[in-house]
């Protein structure tokens, strides 16, 4: 559906014109953002704590600090986090999520309790990466010498019904679109067999690509679909009229407790 | 209770005009047409001064007046034609059917209205538009392109989404709620370019007219209201040909007379060209985008009382990117009619129609490559009797049956290695009936009525399964408890209604009469569309076990007053309009290609109110409209924007629109136009956030800012040539320009990132900044139209 959209704004850009203006935005009251993800991997897990700000601020967010951070899982295993950066909350511990439990969340600001629960769902491997020349010349950029395309290769089990959350990176840099774009998607219209699938952008010689699928719950993948409507709404003219991202954290804040098996695969181009 | 008193006012009006018949009557009845083209004249005057009674043609050009036994003198009449007297002696039944004369001096003139001169005082029926057709070919023009569409969003109680698109909204409702018809056909999508053209050809359309209350009980199935547009038959005496070239189009009609005077042929379509330029760039090579339509109709008489028609359209949108993306979509519809007269007295309407709406998008690439099709058809039969009972009494009754089936999308892979599985979402089926029966009753000279019953009763019917959801509106955890199977035409859910319409002229005197109607409106299909304007790649759904009809009624009052012998016609309307079960969605909801769609509908309730005025000069050198609407149109949905209510996404507080033509001499005419409304309801970000890299908006309230005020100004000439008055080879050409005072009229806005002119990211990469998008600047044009 997005890329009708895109075409669909194409096509309003060419008939039409666009310019800058500045909104008479009313202020409105910041709002507690949570950003909180458990993986599988053995590293700390984090929580990010901030706030909204205003939509012409310089910055984008404001961090909370001083919140407590609980993360606790369905076996009685407690998990404390602790303030490493402003807002930005670790795992005094190292510890790997298990795939089947379900991890609670719970974030105190001193002001208000935020509770969070998501299961850890498993994921599918991503079997290899590989690279070729790109099929469309013309379309690569040829100014930095990215001229080949990285397909990913994996299968997806159809068994069951699940979802995925997925990320690019070329050479460390998360490949979104200039932030417009999230890969999330689900195996309803999949046949499974994922060959020969081009990743977003084009890559040169020498760089490093790697591929990342996340598992996520039917919630997540709400959220992250409500994100990317978020990101790339037309004012409600032909998409769909903006409204805020759903989510899973109760007591009032938005943002996403994401817990996800992780699956990545590294390519160095050569 | 309510609805047993409707019903026995019914009765009471039916016993009372009984008991005005007393002597030997007999019926006056025939088709009155243009002498000319051999057109039937819709809405002509046939009026005897003895005993003051009158009557008028219908939609077919059939008028039928009964009188006492005796030699009358009959007028015949019609704005732009000659009026013709005929001495008739009614001892018996007399059929007769007569040709006007256009005026002389109106021959390459124009007609500015077809209805009676002083229609908008002495017509029952308030709230209804008829849209002046010739007068729009003088209107300047997007592109040089005379729209119906687009001049409709100009009258009193219409908005628009804004310029460059199709849809219309009529007192608040939305783009789903207008029962669009062309020969009976309703219309699924009247967009091209996604808006900036409408399917309507304005070169065929002999009569539109709109109807924003006072809906006949004849007509039913949408909530806001009913344009019927009626095509012309095709000339029956002689060849013609007419066409022309806008800016972006071309088009051409030719009437064929098949059988003199019985039989006749039209055929007429139209193509966008812009696409065989945009080849010729090296850039966009790749890229066409074109539209057509198609029309034709066919006409027959066998006899004087027997008439068939034939009516066919067919549009399509064509877009193709790169080779690589492809998508189509357009209406196909097929109106096959049969008009009979038993006798004087009772005439008979016949129909079957069947409608078809589809769209396709194909992606061409191996791994990604699919074809996703949906469409939404129809078929159905109508039958439509009118009794002439009486002078004062014409009864109309009817019914039609639909079966309806929705495709909501199909998803097939193009190619083997495409990673797509072969998926579709199960289609719907409806049975959807309506019976009515109605009365245009004048109970005095002063007083009358148009009143009516329509009974709908609507069927979900199999084949399919329905979920039985543990939470219903629970649209991010559906879980499904267990579900139902259907089989083949199994009643899955029924609903029913009974629809009363009523409509009341009270005429003061010749210049003057106040009016009132009331009328309940039921809708039984719902469009799947979450957006502002809605995008030829939405599809409907019937009402069913997750979904309730629609309903909405709505009062109306009036004050008609004509001055200066009819030069000019003044209205004021109030209305106030309350609906039930309006259906919106969920915030955010995915509405294409889910499987659950049910979870997503929200419904609640919608109030809209407002005040009218229009002043009309119809006569002179100038003439014009100016109209001006006070209006108001709120929504509350359970769920939706945290359950607060919020302003219906075309709430407009002011509209003000002008229509003039003034005659500058016998070969240049001047059209203008403007136009000023409050902007659009948006909703936009007061805030943002961080998430996972990405700078997200956090929006207000849903529609609780709004776009600046829109406002725009056009211009045309017209110009005929001077040795057009005896040559059958007749030219125009317009000279138009639009949006004169270039006016950047904000289209929509939206947010991103902060970027330099090449899109490049600037600053910190978190701070935002808002784009105004508007479509038009100043834009002149010209078009040549010919005609022989």
């Amino acid at each position: 559906m997005k890329k009708i959209l895109f075409f669909l704004m194409i096509g309003a850009l060419v008939m039409g014109c666009e310019e800058t203006i500045v909104l008479d935005l009313d202020q409105t009251e910041p709002v507690v953002v949570i950003e909180g993800l458990i993986t599988n991997q053995e590293v700390r897990q984090f929580v990010k704590v901030s706030k909204t700000r205003g939509f012409y601020d310089e910055q984008a967010t404001s961090p909370v600090e001083g919140a407590s951070v609980w993360v606790r899982d369905d076996q009685g295993n407690e998990y404390a986090f602790e303030e490493t950066q402003p807002g930005y909350y670790e795992s005094v511990e190292v510890f790997a999520g298990v795939i089947g439990r379900t991890y609670f969340m719970e974030v105190n600001d001193g002001e208000k309790r935020y509770e969070a629960s998501e299961m850890m769902y498993s994921v599918t491997t991503v079997d290899s990466l590989a690279f070729r020349p790109a099929e469309d010349i013309d379309s690569t950029d040829v100014e930095r010498n990215r001229r080949l395309e990285v397909l990913v290769y994996l299968n997806e089990p159809q068994d069951e019904d699940n979802y995925y959350l997925a990320k690019f990176f070329r050479n460390g840099e998360h490949l979104n679109d200039d932030g417009t774009t999230v890969f999330y998607f689900n195996d309803d219209v999949l046949n499974g067999n994922i060959h020969d699938f081009p990743l977003p952008e084009y890559f040169a010689e020498g760089d490093l690509a790697r591929a990342e699928l996340y598992s996520i719950s039917a919630q997540a993948f709400r959220f992250f679909a409500d994100l990317e409507k978020a990101l790339n709404n037309d004012g409600g003219l032909f998409s769909g009229i903006p409204a805020n991202a759903s989510t899973n954290i109760e007591g009032g804040a938005i943002g996403y407790f994401q817990v996800s098996a992780v699956e990545a695969r590294e390519l160095v181009i050569e | 209770m309510q609805k047993c008193l409707c019903l026995g006012l019914l009765m009471l009006c039916f016993i009372s005009s009984k008991a005005q018949e007393v002597q030997n009557t007999f019926t006056l009845s025939g088709y009155i047409k243009d002498a000319g083209t051999g057109e039937e004249l819709l809405y002509a005057n046939v009026f005897e001064k003895k005993q003051n009674l009158g009557s008028t043609s219908n939609i077919y050009g059939f008028y039928s007046l009964t009188l006492p036994e005796g030699t009358y003198e009959i007028e015949f009449s019609y704005l732009g034609y000659q009026t013709l007297f005929k001495t008739v002696t009614l001892d018996r039944d007399v059929e007769l059917n007569v040709e006007l004369l256009p005026n002389a001096q109106q021959l390459t003139e124009v007609i500015v209205s077809d209805k009676q001169e002083d229609h908008s005082v002495s017509e029952v029926g308030m709230s209804r538009l008829d849209i002046p057709l010739e007068e729009i070919k003088k209107l300047p023009a997007l592109f040089g392109e005379p729209d119906l569409a687009k001049t409709i969003q100009t009258m009193p109680g219409v908005t628009s989404a804004g310029e460059g698109t199709a849809s219309f909204y009529v007192r608040g409702g939305a783009a789903d709620q207008n029962l669009i018809l062309i020969d009976e056909a309703p219309i699924y999508e009247v967009s091209h370019l996604f808006g900036i053209f409408s399917v309507f050809n304005a070169d065929i359309i002999k009569s539109a007219e709109l109807y924003k209350g006072g809906v006949p009980a004849k007509y039913g199935g949408r909530l806001s209201s009913l344009l019927e547009v009626t095509t012309k038959d095709g000339n029956s005496k002689q060849f013609k040909a007419h066409g022309g070239l806008s800016t972006l189009l071309g088009r051409l009609a030719l009437e064929v007379p098949v059988v003199k005077d019985k039989a006749s042929l039209l055929v007429a379509g139209r193509r966008s060209y812009f696409d065989l330029f945009m080849g010729l760039s090296e850039e966009d090579s790749g890229d066409k985008i074109s539209f057509y339509d198609l029309n034709l109709k066919f006409n027959y008489k066998p006899s004087n009382k027997d008439r068939i028609f034939l009516s066919a359209y067919r549009g399509r949108d064509l877009w193709n990117f790169d080779d690589d993306f492809t998508m189509d979509w357009g209406n196909t519809t097929t109106s096959f009619r049969w008009n009979h007269l038993f006798n004087e007295r009772l005439f008979s309407n016949t129909t079957l129609i069947y409608s078809n709406f589809d769209y396709k998008l194909e992606d061409k690439t191996d791994v990604e490559g699919f074809k996703w099709e949906a469409n939404q058809r129809e078929l159905s039969f109508k039958e439509d009797l009118s009794f002439f009972v009486h002078p004062r009494l014409t009864l109309h009754t009817g019914y039609q049956g639909i079966y309806r089936i929705f495709s909501p999308g199909t998803i097939t892979p193009n190619s083997s290695s495409s990673i797509f599985k072969p998926t579709t979402i199960q289609k719907q089926y409806a049975l959807d009936h309506g019976v009515y029966l109605g009365a245009d009753h004048q109970l005095s000279d002063r007083l009358a009525l148009e009143y009516g019953l329509r009974l709908s009763y609507f069927q979900n019917i199999g084949k399919g399964t329905v979920f039985n959801y543990a939470d219903p509106s629970d649209n991010i955890n559906v879980e499904i408890l267990d579900s139902t199977q259907y089989g083949r035409f199994e009643n899955i859910k029924t609903f029913w209604n009974l629809e009363p319409r009523f409509s009341a002229r009270y005429r003061i005197n010749e210049e003057q009469s106040l009016k009132f109607s009331y009328q309940r409106m039921v809708q039984y299909i719902h469009l799947l569309s979450n957006s502002t304007v809605p995008i030829p790649f939405n599809t409907w759904a019937p009402s069913s076990p997750y979904l309730e009809p629609q309903l909405a009624d709505q009062f109306a009052l009036g004050y008609f007053r004509n001055f200066s012998n009819n030069q000019y016609e003044l209205s004021v309307e109030a209305y106030y309009k309350k609906a039930r079960d309006i259906t919106e969605f969920a915030d955010n909801a995915e509405v294409f290609f889910n499987e659950h769609i049910a979870t997503e509908f929200r419904q609640g309730d919608m109030e809209s109110y407002g005040l009218e005025f229009l002043l009309k000069k119809t006569k002179g050198r100038l003439r014009g409209q100016v109209s001006y609407t006070l209006s108001k149109a709120e929504v509350s949905i359970p769920t939706v924007n945290q359950d607060r209510a919020f302003p219906a996404n075309h709430d407009r507080r002011h509209n003000l629109n002008l229509l003039m033509t003034y005659q500058l001499s016998d070969h240049w005419e001047f059209g203008g136009t403007f136009s000023y409304s409050t902007g659009r309801p948006i909703t936009l970000p007061t805030g943002k956030y961080e998430f996972d890299g990405y700078i997200v908006d956090y929006f207000a309230p849903r529609n609780s800012y709004r776009l600046p005020d829109f406002h725009r100004m056009d211009i045309s000439f017209t110009h005929r040539s001077k040795k057009n008055a005896d040559r059958r080879f007749q030219v125009t050409k317009v000279f138009g320009i639009y949006n004169l005072y270039n006016r950047k009229n904000p289209f929509t806005i939206y947010t991103r990132v902060k970027q330099d002119e090449e899109g490049n990211i600037i600053g910190n990469g978190q701070e935002k900044e808002a784009r105004l998008i508007y479509m038009f600047g100043i834009l002149p044009y010209v078009s040549w139209n010919f005609s022989f």
